[in-house]
């Protein structure tokens, strides 16, 4: 008996230490984050009355509709550091679309992350990392396309995305038609004569969280960062 | 010379034993036949998910999108089959090895898996359904988790109360430490993370809590449970004591004190505080030790017994389970250590770990136990040496080729990742690249669906009742040198 006691006392101990040091303590701390105010003075390009990270930072609806559709299983969130892995020089995963970006995208930080409840870091990259998806998109029709139908946007056979055809209505036209009506003509996804495709609410949800992905906010009083403002919005 | 006391000795040793076999036969049965069945689904699934990868129009509808049924393919995986699996191989065990009966509450421990299965048909049909919460391993409702959580204390406190007072001298060891452990560690591990990550905001830290979580149940549950069937069931039918006492302390121990600090690493290089990954991938490493430690004692054990291995299903199926063992450490510190989990990280690695694992070390483990306590609780023998066979090489080259595609695909999927020439290349690209170990693993789970099936039409057959009739045992072989086999077990025990 006195065998059994010390070793469930052991076990305790041997876990207990773990699961305080790299699990409580460190949730308990992370209450007490506070945003960081920007400094004009320390060379940011926004004064005081600012802080980092820029609040609210990403949709809250969509969220979970991102979350309830495992949009996670594919796609990470996280710009992992420059020496470990190429992240922040991939083409279009910051903020500069074109070519070569001059600078990379700046490593995602933990206050990245503030008004997530937990957040979507990544299981699988079956599909390009969504940290900063927000400045990928020209507006919210190219989303809503690429939701819909894959294929449609990427007009390649292959195509690993699922579509996402069960967040849009298939409906018939009245009137004028809806302003909202995805532009499907003369691709192979035409709804029949007569009849839209329109976004219902979760797409719109949706579309305004993967807009929000904008995980490079300037650091206060990282030099670098006064170049990589998110002037865009 | 024999003389009547031995004899006496015996016979009293085997009615003890089949009063204990008799007083957890209905938990232990439940939870076999329905686990068999979550595995029939999860295979299913996992096949599914894999054509999913690669043809997403296949079979077009919103509940089967691959970010739905990829988790649930891995839900169905670990609590319906693994967890659940788990517990009856926990329960069995711990009585014959303490000789403790189940004092009564076997109906009161029959409803409760009912509820068990239940709740894990409501959260995967929830994740179906649109209403995941896409945390990893727990993308089930919080209400669902907390079912689960209360039915698993149930069964840990009854199986660690036979723990606490053993009925016989010696009746607490290697293979109930880490039975006790799993009942200790899984709860608390499954509290903390389901507590935390659905009622306090946490942010990208949720992220790695989610991920300690999911090694904490690898390395916390399905190790030690794997590891302890292994511990009791090949000493018990090669009838070598287990090599090194010494040994299986020190394994025991480090795989304790190491287990709970790893995890974090799944996202080295991202937004979590630097030390923690740091921590993480040192401790995945440094659980070589354990494994290392525990696969020599192993070894040991069953040097000169290799012909066993051919013909006792149990000693065959927990013998290759104590291989992949080693196989899946070598993965985790692979997939752990800064330099190569930099490429592993994000690719299809990680679910060739997941697999090797929960499939490839704890479920043939588990298999080796359900076919050596099911003949003892149903009164009845396998039919069939065929389908045991079909059983044993279909799941073998299933899991070795959804680990040997999938840790190729993720390394070739992270190499072009990080490849400075391919800085520019479409994402589809890269993912075009691992179709052919995805085509490759959805075959895989094919075969091992093909197995599968046998095994639980084979396993309802035994539960039925409906088993051959005889008093020697199946065995792989039609030679009988080994019928004496169950009889040498008393020593050994």
């Amino acid at each position: 008996m006195t065998d059994f006691r010390t070793f469930v006392l052991k076990l305790m101990a041997s876990f207990g230490l773990p699961w305080l040091l790299l699990i409580i303590v460190p949730s308990i701390q992370y209450q007490g984050l506070k945003p960081l105010p920007y400094d004009k003075e320390k060379g940011d390009e926004l004064d005081s009355a600012y802080s980092y990270p820029l609040m609210p930072i990403v949709n809250q609806q969509g969220e979970k509709i991102y979350a309830a559709e495992g949009c996670v299983q594919c796609h990470s969130q996280m710009v992992r550091a420059a020496p470990l892995a190429l992240d922040a020089w991939r083409k279009g995963w910051g903020q500069d679309q074109g070519a070569r970006a001059a600078e990379p995208v700046r490593t995602t930080e933990l206050r990245d992350y503030f008004g997530e409840k937990h957040s979507f870091l990544g299981v699988i990259r079956n599909g390009p990392d969504l940290a900063n998806a927000g400045y990928r998109f020209e507006n919210r029709t190219q989303v809503h396309l690429h939701l819909y139908e894959p294929q449609v946007v990427n007009g390649n056979y292959w195509q690993v995305m699922p579509s996402y055809r069960h967040l849009y209505q298939v409906r018939k036209i009245q009137g004028q038609g809806s302003a909202a009506a995805l532009p499907l003509a003369g691709t192979k996804y035409e709804p029949k004569e007569g009849y839209e495709v329109v976004p219902t609410q979760e797409a719109e949800q949706l579309v305004s969280y993967i807009l929000s992905l904008k995980k490079d906010y300037p650091i206060p009083g990282a030099a670098k960062a006064v170049a990589a403002a998110p002037a865009k919005k | 010379m024999q003389t009547e006391a031995p004899i006496a000795d015996l016979n009293a040793e085997n009615l003890r034993r089949a009063a204990i076999d008799r007083s957890v036969k209905g938990p232990v049965l439940f939870l076999f036949t329905n686990a068999a069945f979550w595995l029939m689904a999860s295979t299913l699934l996992g096949f599914l998910s894999a054509v999913k990868l690669v043809s997403p129009h296949f079979i077009d509808f919103s509940f089967l999108t691959y970010g739905r049924i990829q988790p649930a393919h891995l839900l169905a995986l670990v609590y319906g089959w693994g967890i659940q699996a788990g517990m009856g191989v926990a329960l069995w065990l711990m009585a014959r090895r303490t000789a403790v009966e189940l004092k009564g509450g076997q109906a009161t421990l029959i409803t409760l898996g009912v509820i068990w299965n239940i709740a894990v048909t409501v959260g995967i049909v929830s994740v179906l359904a649109g209403g995941s919460t896409s945390l990893e391993w727990l993308e089930f409702p919080a209400s669902v988790a907390t079912v689960l959580l209360i039915v698993f204390l149930v069964f840990a406190f009854r199986i660690v109360s036979m723990a606490a007072k053993p009925q016989r001298e010696g009746g607490f060891q290697v293979s109930t430490w880490y039975i006790v452990g799993a009942c200790f560690w899984f709860p608390w591990v499954f509290a903390t993370a389901t507590g935390l990550l659905h009622h306090v905001e946490l942010g990208a830290l949720g992220a790695g809590i989610n991920a300690w979580f999911v090694h904490g149940v690898i390395l916390l549950f399905f190790v030690p449970i794997g590891i302890g069937s292994a511990y009791y069931f090949i000493p018990k039918i090669t009838g070598h004591p287990t090599h090194s006492a010494q040994l299986a302390q020190m394994g025991f121990w480090t795989l304790a004190i190491f287990g709970g600090w790893t995890g974090m690493q799944r996202f080295m290089g991202g937004p979590i505080p630097g030390w923690m990954p740091a921590v993480g991938a040192l401790a995945g490493v440094l659980l070589l030790i354990p494994v290392g430690i525990v696969g020599l004692n192993h070894h040991l054990t069953t040097l000169g017994s290799h012909k066993l291995v051919g013909t006792s299903p149990t000693l065959r199926f927990t013998f290759v389970g104590a291989l992949f063992y080693p196989i899946s450490g070598v993965l985790l510190a692979l997939i752990s250590a800064f330099w190569s989990g930099s490429t592993m990280q994000f690719t299809h690695a990680w679910y060739g770990y997941q697999i090797v694992v929960v499939y490839g070390f704890f479920s043939m483990c588990v298999f080796g136990a359900i076919y050596y306590i099911v003949p003892r609780l149903a009164g009845c023998e396998w039919l069939s040496v065929r389908l045991i066979r079909n059983h044993f090489w279909f799941s073998v080259y299933g899991i070795g080729t959804i680990v040997v595609t999938s840790v190729l695909g993720g390394f070739q999927q992270g190499a072009v990742m990080n490849d400075p020439g391919q800085w520019d290349v479409n994402f589809l690209a890269i993912a075009t690249h691992s179709y052919i170990y995805v085509v490759a693993r959805a075959l895989a789970w094919l075969f091992i669906l093909w197995s599968n099936s046998w095994f639980l039409v084979h396993l309802m057959l035994m539960v039925a009742g409906l088993g051959r009739r005889s008093s020697a045992p199946t065995l792989l072989t039609h030679d009988h040198e080994h019928e004496e086999l169950p009889l040498t077990e008393g020593a050994k025990a």
